[in-house]
């Protein structure tokens, strides 16, 4: 359908590379309807959580996915993690193929790769030591470190922030602040090359979530790192990224880089969330009444226009991504 | 409408130490009028709404001093009795996690109907039905009866935060107290909740107490503002004002913290070190130990509270002056 999309990426020498990708869940259903499945070949129905078109992000940089919930941001990062299995699509981080890896291909990339999770409660195992923490990757992937485990970790524990007492203490004796930089010097001690962040900082209060941010950006500084930052934040996603792509209902509808967004962005949703992210964060006075009609997907289409504004006949047919400025693709006829 | 005077709290943890969690809170909430509580977690602002509603856990109290009064009536020290007259039907409380504030195995009418019956166990049914759909429509359900006998679980996240909020409004109270109503949800999402809260105060006549600590949102939807931190009030009066020229040092870096959306991109600044423990408050200015400003004095002594030129008080000794912090959030 789409594949004019794949030929203008403008990334030059992409640490991950994303083709079409594709996930869909089951629908929850009765044991009514399992059971008369059985005896039919009717397939269940599947709603698909995301399906998008190629992104790709470079090294060194910092990539913002930016959507409300249910856009589709943690399934992608997820997919990518291994943690849902795709339906179809492709990524290569460093060449290597990550859709699908199993065994020791899929240990090699998560050498290269690792995630910061939301919840700084959920995350850590309760009854692991913060050096058990720290140092399960290393073991998990047969490291021995070079100047011995103990130099390695009280170096890690201080890139993040936290003091050297911390090794032997449990995750319930630290604030929520400290347990996500404890997340963070976790997902840090393979020296990944990319880390996936979602909704890393949504979860605290904003004077810490302002320390966790400088933490993250003086890393990216300290070790080239490439970052994939989600989160529904929009000021937070615009101060961190160079680039933003927005998700919406699976669905990517805008990449742009990160200093067009406030002025340059054209999908009408991109503005959407814009007009709301200024009204709280800059007392900005609302333009539009925000509606509270709950919108309504179809296969066809594009996917917003049930709720959309700028909605006409010609919606019917989905938009291609369509490359309108330097790095910046749309997917609205109306652009 | 409410008011407290010189309130102190000091609770005993498990291991015996004495914590001091409030510490002379003197605050006035006036009829129709929306106070935003701001402070970091930790900060004693969960606590001090608790204590309003009388939802406080006796049990680790180790005393308590202060007034707290509604209406005319003291609150502080009623029985049980009393209490519950005024919880749910004069003092409705909107819950921070939606998920956790929910019986699972109740639909939601009878979530929102259990408040009614526990005033009123003789209400007609017709009466209840009535009210569980009038405070839907209030808390924003467009069509109440295609949702009365859905599980939480069957509700999306937002729709789970507004039926709290019809839960708080079934009995029309006259004070909400909101606990972080909108932290974690889409900022869409918040922009519409802050929306109908507005409007039971401009529309209705009721007055809130929003906690939160995010600026943005309580700008949105507060008249005055209190800011907390470490139990202590270190600055209150009215929204606009303080987040056009924050006078404490902490309301200024808190204010700086916040992620913004202006044209230049800059990285919110973090605020150094974190919140002291309640029983390890530095003996001077709470906020010495952090502040930018903190002299000699200020590690010494803790100041007062004092009233500046425009009404807000503060307590700091070095209050800054408007230019300092005129590079702050508010324009509006």
């Amino acid at each position: 359908m789409l594949h004019q999309s794949e030929n203008c990426q403008a990334v030059t020498n992409p640490i991950l590379s994303v083709g079409q990708l594709r996930k869909s869940f089951v629908v929850e259903d009765t044991f009514a309807q399992r059971f008369r499945r059985l005896f039919s070949r009717e397939a269940a129905s599947r709603v698909v959580a995301l399906d998008i078109q190629g992104f790709s992000v470079a090294r060194g940089e910092t990539l913002g996915i930016l959507g409300e919930s249910g856009s589709g941001k943690s399934t992608l990062a997820r997919v990518l993690m291994g943690i849902y299995e795709a339906d179809s699509g492709q990524a290569k981080l460093a060449g290597r193929e990550v859709i699908g890896a199993s065994g020791a291909d899929r240990m090699a990339v998560l050498r290269q790769m690792q995630m910061i999770f939301q919840d700084p409660f959920g995350s850590l195992d309760p009854r692991m030591t913060v050096r058990q923490i720290i140092a399960e990757p290393l073991k998990i992937h047969g490291i021995k470190p070079e100047g011995g485990m103990e130099k390695m970790l009280q170096q890690a524990l201080h890139e993040v922030g936290l003091e050297p007492g911390a090794l032997e203490r449990y995750p319930s004796e630290f604030s929520g602040g400290q347990r996500q930089r404890i997340g963070i010097c976790r997902a840090l001690i393979l020296c990944p090359q990319l880390i996936i962040a979602d909704e890393a900082v949504s979860a605290l209060d904003v004077s810490v979530q302002a320390q966790i941010l400088e933490l993250l950006m003086k890393l990216r500084a300290d070790r080239q790192l490439s970052l994939l930052f989600i989160s529904h934040d929009v000021a937070v996603v615009r101060q961190i990224s160079d680039r933003i792509i927005l998700l919406y209902h699976g669905h990517l509808v805008e990449e742009l880089p990160a200093d067009k967004l406030i002025d340059g962005s054209r999908h009408p949703y991109t503005r959407r969330l814009l007009e709301s992210a200024m009204f709280l964060r800059e007392g900005n006075p609302l333009k539009s009444r925000m509606q509270n009609a709950a919108p309504v997907f179809s296969a066809e289409g594009c996917c917003y226009r049930s709720i959309c504004p700028l909605q006409t006949d010609k919606c019917c047919e989905a938009p291609p991504l369509l490359q309108i400025g330097e790095g910046h693709r749309v997917a609205c006829w109306h652009h | 409408m409410l008011k407290i005077q010189d309130f102190s709290l000091r609770l005993r943890a498990t291991d015996g130490r004495l914590l001091p969690v409030l510490e002379n809170i003197s605050l006035e909430v006036p009829a129709g009028r929306c106070l935003g509580i701001a402070g970091e977690s930790g900060s004693g602002k969960s606590v001090l709404a608790m204590n309003i509603a009388g939802l406080f856990p006796e049990a680790v109290v180790s005393a308590r001093s202060g007034q707290i009064e509604f209406a005319g009536q003291t609150l502080t020290g009623a029985d049980e009795a009393t209490w519950q007259k005024f919880r749910g039907r004069r003092i409705g409380f909107i819950f921070q996690e939606p998920m956790t504030a929910m019986n699972p195995l109740m639909t939601l009418y009878d979530q929102i109907s259990e408040t009614v019956y526990a005033h009123e166990a003789k209400a007609a049914r017709e009466q209840v039905d009535e009210k569980v759909r009038r405070a839907l429509l209030r808390a924003g359900f467009s069509d109440p009866d295609r949702f009365l006998h859905s599980y939480p679980h069957q509700l999306s996240g937002g729709m789970r935060q507004r039926a709290m909020i019809a839960m708080a409004l079934v009995m029309e109270p006259d004070l909400i107290i909101a606990d972080e109503p909108t932290t974690a949800i889409d900022a869409e999402l918040q922009v519409q909740l802050l929306a109908e809260l507005r409007a039971q105060i401009e529309n209705e006549g009721r007055t809130m107490i929003f906690i939160s600590h995010d600026l943005g949102v309580i700008r949105a939807v507060s008249d005055h503002l209190a800011v907390f931190y470490c139990g202590c009030l270190v600055e209150n009066g009215e929204t606009r004002q303080i987040l056009a020229a924050p006078a404490h040092p902490y309301t200024a870096d808190l204010v700086a913290a916040l992620p913004r959306l202006i044209p230049e991109r800059k990285l919110p600044v973090a605020i150094p070190g974190s919140l002291p423990a309640p029983d390890r408050k530095p003996s001077g200015c709470v906020y010495s130990d952090r502040c930018r400003f903190a002299q000699e004095k200020c590690r010494r002594e803790r100041p007062g509270s004092e009233s500046l030129p425009d009404g807000r008080k503060v307590a700091c000794f070095y209050p800054l002056k408007n230019e300092v912090g005129s590079s702050s959030v508010a324009k509006a």
